[in-house]
């Protein structure tokens, strides 16, 4: 029996009416709902809600079908917590993450319909900002419908010089390849290959990984910046505001999601300076002074590594090893073997391995060095064969010694 | 001459194989029930092509090619004309090269990629590692690589972007690369082949699954102007071109004829004596296989032993491995192959039997895939693989190109397994089965439909499926999961649908077993839903290679069921109550006083409790309650009833019709499953009234009864309208198109049962033909399965009915 005569058999029973076009899909929908059982969502969708009532609500312009923007210049005077936004322009360079890219520097935050990835994940709300004279020029782009993405598209690629650098939080494993995505998915060109990309969700994890519970940005911002958003919307919500706008027809929630962008904006501008200033004193901002020093000297500046180390009020063994690696390296012998010896004394074997290599290489005095290489976990190869070498060695020299005493 | 001919009749008896075969068809005429000898056959041979690129052609040279088998040969004509194209051929028969070919030569001279799939992922390290070593005789410079869920994070682009060959499986497709198209596009711009091996097995619901993702997949291709020529390849089935059509969704070129050379095959279908007439008690297949399998050894044959569960793999391998391995300090001449090994351990195996090393393997259908093992001498099937198709996939691991080979099929007790050894003309003489899938399930299909919309906005005018696709994009919208504009349907749910959407089972998803003993948490089996009710009840005994564990805690909706080891001497058995209520009847034919027909139906399990029953004797020491929710089912069934003038008249007692009807239904069921090429579990049964008043079940009385879904007894002397029926459900939601064809063999499924059930050697029953019953039964005044074949007689509506 075919497919339309069950059809045609099951909506009799359903008792619809007889039109074939129409009935066939009621029967379907019927067949469906009995089988997929208990899912379905009620309410039907409303109608679409027109850009321009879109920009009304949250104070944009139409700037293409179904595109709004929102433009909005933040003094430079003003401030973003407790930071001064005037600190953004001189924001010096951040170990692991490079300097400050100045006017070049594009904050960027997106809002989507979800948070899973993949192709159906699409960026509703693009947010960008850069420093223009005297303020911050925020441009916030919010599509209406999916009519909107292609222009949007185009306006962010038209927005982002050959010179510009991104800046965002968490944005080179989440925003930057869902905009990629996107402009695959719009056949059309796309600038963010080309475009360099600081993400401060790195250096921040780097830091403060050890010591905070997490290091979302509203974390970041409570700890760093002291910004609160008492009232803000939650950003796992941006999807939901998306679904309401697209399924519900409503504009209710948007406004909110525009000012969590904007904030999420300031924020990344005003996280650089401070950045700047944990990755010289971590200690004073609660980060993990090994970490930076790490950075620093990945960075090729041992000086700065070895002074945050030397500033760090406790450092635990692996901070100890990495200062007096520091010091040796700077040709302080003696701070770096008071720092081994503490440690050694305290039965720690690298200690002890460091100070028997100082005393057989640098001191040139066997017996010190046999007597660390005594501390050593007996049994292993490199341990035994220095045991036997320094044996020999003082063998060698004992009966020297008996020629010239010292 | 004289004198050469002579020779030739020394070294017929000089083979061992011939020896061996000769020495069973003598000493046990008895037990062998059927035999087929298939002659040897000579290669057939085409030219490489000339136009094969000069490092290809060499690299074949170098391993000793100089010509194509004819199949290969013809592969390569169909694929570089464009079309899809399926490739039919026993097992080592070198198929691979007949789309390594095409593949290789098209990455050498248009740099274009190329998508393999395998069902498994230990298939997908074999093929790569194939084609690095092709690769490497010729220095090519082709890379092939595996993308699956084992490819580490930081390696995965690489695959993306530089592999000429992605090797990979329908699964991960499905989940890891449609959704993420886009980082894929290089490769799906340049995507000119998709090989799909082992083909056959993607049937029933994970090929219709399977069939989807190619629509995906496609479909996605399209959007980056790719149009792929597919190349399948198969193992001997029915309808090789209609399934590869059905999974790719066009025309596909069947090639069927091999042209590989082949040795002489002798095969023996084997039935264990009768150990005791009364209760129609056979000795156990293992104890045949054991022996055969020993003997072949000893002669120096290589031998391979198919089991049908993991567990009587160890069982097996210990007892060979008792007799050939007791001397700890030579190497191992026994190996055991299944599932649930690590990888390292099969592929160690695998070497040790392509080396020759190992002289007789047990395995599972782990090695009925195109695993390579190299040749062996005789095979060993411990008991019925389900299928023609897949007994003759198993047949062909033994084989050499020029020398005779000897498969043995013995039977258990099982009514498929003594139904094919007692019907040998049934199995030596039809055609393997169809194999059936059916991507338009709307269940199935609105899923992937769901998956699609994801990776692609539908535009109207769109085809996906056979279904009216806008009425499923506007159902999806009225979820809330789609958004229409204009002429397109978009995403807009913050979820990720590939993720709750599993290819291989039920829609439910799987139960995870753990273990709890001496305060571990360890998995150690999976439990599909659909079985998860009857297998994993609180208070069942659970086996994992034959140790016992209870299950303590069933997390009905975490999907988890807590076990720990015990020592019971019991095995426990679910009470199944089965309601049926026919909602539509689409099609029904008459046969004299009995009517069939295939409809839909709705049906409520429930699984109220379950018997402990003691082993060796097996008498039930008590019940346990189960406390889980009904399981509800819209699905299509086909159903057999009788007219009750009809069924008073010839079957005198209404408890004799229920005893027949559950006798039918046991036998009817085992043959329906063998009709088309459905495991027994991808059917249900039930005997009701088809109104969901009441069901028949075999109560602890060992007889049956009529009963409502709360457990009350119906007397059947009062039933005003006492109109039984057997019926046989598609036991999946929706179904999954089993009943159509099961309709359609009607007659066939009736009369094999009654065939299997006269045809069987026990008095009144046994669980050969129409299902277990007690030895006290023969007190009841007559004989249940004289019962069964009355009724069987009725549904099949001869005129002459058969005497017996």
């Amino acid at each position: 029996m075919s497919l339309r005569a069950r059809l045609d058999t099951l909506r009799r029973q359903a008792g619809t009416d007889d039109a074939p076009e129409r009935g066939g899909d009621d029967a379907l929908r019927e067949r469906l709902r009995r089988l997929d059982g208990g899912r379905r969502r009620p309410g039907a969708a409303a109608g679409p809600v027109p850009a321009a009532d879109v920009a009304a609500c949250v104070g944009g312009e139409v700037v293409a079908d179904s595109l709004v923007r929102v433009r909005q210049r933040i003094p430079l005077e003003s401030a973003h917590g407790h930071v001064a936004l005037g600190r953004v322009g001189d924001a010096v360079a951040l170990p692991g993450v490079g300097a400050f890219p100045g006017r070049s520097a594009v904050f960027i935050d997106t809002e989507t319909s979800g948070l899973a990835g993949g192709t159906g994940t699409v960026a509703y709300l693009v947010g960008l900002a850069r420093l223009d004279g005297t303020a911050l020029a925020l441009e916030q782009y919010l599509i209406t419908a999916f009519a909107g993405e292609a222009a949007m598209l185009a306006a962010v690629r038209d927005a982002l010089g050959g010179d510009d650098v991104l800046v965002s939080y968490n944005g080179k494993s989440f925003d930057a390849p869902l905009l990629r995505d996107r402009f695959r998915l719009a056949r059309q060109y796309h600038p963010l290959e080309r475009t360099g990309h600081a993400d401060l969700l790195h250096p921040v994890r780097r830091l403060f990984r050890r010591t905070w519970p997490d290091c979302r940005l509203a974390t970041a911002e409570a700890r760093l910046l002291g910004f609160r958003r008492d009232d803000d919307l939650p950003g796992n919500q941006a999807p939901l505001v998306w679904s309401e706008l697209l399924h519900g027809g409503t504009t209710e929630r948007l406004p909110a999601v525009l000012d969590h962008n904007r904030r999420d904006l300031l924020s990344l501008a005003a996280l650089w300076p401070v950045l700047g200033e944990v990755f010289v004193e971590p200690a004073r901002w609660g980060a993990c002074s090994r970490a930076a020093a790490r950075a620093w000297y990945m960075s090729g500046d041992e000086r700065r590594a070895r002074a945050v180390l030397e500033a760090a009020p406790a450092l635990d063994a692996p901070g100890r090893h990495e200062l007096a690696r520091l010091r040796r390296r700077a040709g302080d012998w003696a701070g770096a073997r008071a720092i081994w010896q503490g440690l050694a004394e305290a039965g720690d074997a690298h200690a002890a391995e460091a100070l028997a290599k100082y005393h057989e290489h640098v001191r040139r005095d066997w017996q010190g060095a046999l007597a660390w290489t005594s501390r050593l976990p007996a049994g292993a190869e490199e341990t035994e064969r220095r045991r036997e070498r320094l044996a020999r060695k003082r063998g060698r020299d004992g009966a020297q010694g008996d020629l010239f005493p010292r | 001459m004289a004198i050469a001919a002579a020779e030739t009749e020394d070294a017929r008896l000089l083979d061992p194989v011939r020896r061996l075969a000769g020495r069973l068809r003598r000493k046990y005429s008895g037990r062998i029930t059927g035999e087929l000898t298939i002659p040897a056959r000579d290669g057939r041979y085409a030219d490489i092509p000339d136009e094969l690129v000069p490092d290809l052609a060499g690299a074949l040279r170098d391993r000793g090619m100089t010509r194509l088998y004819s199949h290969q040969r013809e592969a390569w004509d169909q694929v570089r004309a464009g079309r899809h194209t399926v490739v039919v051929t026993p097992t080592a028969s070198g198929k691979t090269l007949c789309y390594n070919l095409p593949v290789l030569q098209s990455a050498l001279t248009e740099r274009s990629k190329a998508l393999y799939l395998f069902p498994t992922k230990a298939l997908s390290q074999d093929q790569v590692a194939e084609l690095t070593e092709l690769n490497q005789a010729g220095g090519l410079g082709i890379r092939a690589y595996t993308f699956d869920g084992d490819t580490p994070g930081d390696a995965r682009k690489a695959v993306r972007t530089k592999g000429d060959i992605v090797v990979s499986n329908p699964d991960m497709l499905h989940k890891g690369v449609l959704p993420h198209h886009t980082k894929w596009a290089q490769f799906f711009e340049s995507l000119k082949y998709v090989v799909i091996d082992e083909m056959h097995t993607y049937r029933g619901v994970f090929g219709s699954h399977v069939a989807n993702v190619i629509r995906r997949l496609r479909r996605v291709c399209r959007f980056y102007g790719a149009d792929p020529v597919f190349i399948l390849s198969s193992a001997t089935i029915a309808n090789p071109a209609e399934l590869a059509a059905s999974l790719v969704g066009d025309e596909v070129a069947a090639i069927t004829d091999s042209g590989a050379p082949a040795g002489e095959k002798h095969l023996l279908l084997w039935n264990p004596p009768v150990v005791n007439a009364d209760l129609g008690i056979r000795a156990s297949a293992r104890s045949q296989a054991t022996r055969i399998a020993r003997t072949a050894v000893r002669g120096g044959m290589k031998t391979i032993v198919f089991a049908r569960s993991r567990l009587m793999v160890e069982v097996l391998t210990k007892y060979l491995k008792d007799v050939f391995d007791r001397d700890p300090r030579r190497p191992a001449r026994v190996a055991a192959y299944r599932g649930g090994y690590l990888p390292t351990e099969r592929r160690g195996t695998e070497k040790a039997l392509r080396g020759g090393d190992v002289d007789c393997v047990i395995a599972t259908s782990a090695l009925e895939l195109g695993v390579d093992i190299g040749a062996l001498d005789v095979c060993v099937l411990n008991g019925y693989p389900g299928t023609i198709a897949a007994t003759w996939q198993r047949l062909g691991r033994a084989g050499r190109r020029n020398r005779p080979a000897l498969g043995v099929l013995i039977a258990s007790s099982e009514p498929l397994d003594q139904y094919i050894v007692r019907n040998p003309e049934f199995f030596l003489g039809a055609s393997p089965e169809h194999a059936r899938i059916s991507p338009d399930q709307l269940l199935i299909l609105l899923d992937h439909v769901r998956c699609a919309a994801f990776e692609l906005p539908f535009r109207r005018g769109e085809r996906f499926g056979g279904e009216d696709l806008e009425a499923l994009l506007d159902y999806l919208v009225e979820q809330g999961v789609l958004h229409r504009e204009g002429e397109a349907w978009h995403w807009m749910e913050d979820s990720y649908p590939a993720n709750s959407v599993s290819l291989r089972a039920v829609a439910e998803g799987n139960f995870v077993v753990i273990d709890t003993t001496d305060g571990a948490r360890r998995i150690i089996a999976e439990v599909d839903f659909s079985s998860a009710a009857e297998t994993i009840y609180e208070g069942a005994i659970y086996l994992v290679q034959a140790s016992p564990y209870q299950v303590e805690h069933l997390d009905w909706t975490g999907r988890k069921a807590y076990v720990r080891e015990t020592r019971a001497d019991y095995y426990t058995d679910a009470i199944d109550y089965t309601r049926l209520k026919i909602l539509e009847n689409f099609e029904s034919a008459r046969a004299a006083d009995a009517e069939v027909a295939n409809g839909e139906v709705h049906l409520v399990r429930r699984i109220p409790g379950y018997k402990k029953i003691r082993y060796y004797s097996h008498e039930n020491i008590g019940f346990g309650n189960i406390d889980l929710p009904d399981q509800e089912m819209h699905t299509t069934a086909v159903w057999w009833q009788v007219e009750p003038r009809a069924l008073a008249d010839a079957v005198p007692g209404r408890q004799q019709a229920i005893d027949g009807f559950l006798g039918a239904a046991y036998a009817m069921h085992h043959v329906a499953a063998l009709r088309i090429m459905a495991e027994p579990n991808d059917l249900g049964r039930a005997v009701g009234d088809g109104d969901a008043r009441w069901f028949a079940t075999v109560g602890a009385s060992g007889r049956g009864s009529l009963r409502t879904l709360d457990g009350g007894e119906v007397d059947p002397e009062a039933e005003r309208h006492f109109r039984p029926a057997v019926f046989l459900y598609d036991n999946y939601p929706g179904g999954v198109g089993l009943s159509e064809p099961l309709f359609g063999q009607r007659h066939a499924v009736a009369a094999d049962a009654r065939d299997l059930v006269a045809a069987c050697g026990c008095e009144h029953g046994c669980p050969g033909c129409v299902g277990p019953i007690l030895a006290s039964e023969d007190q009841r005044g007559f004989s249940p399965r004289q019962a069964a074949l009355t009724v069987l007689e009725l549904f099949i509506g001869d005129e002459s009915p058969r005497a017996s």
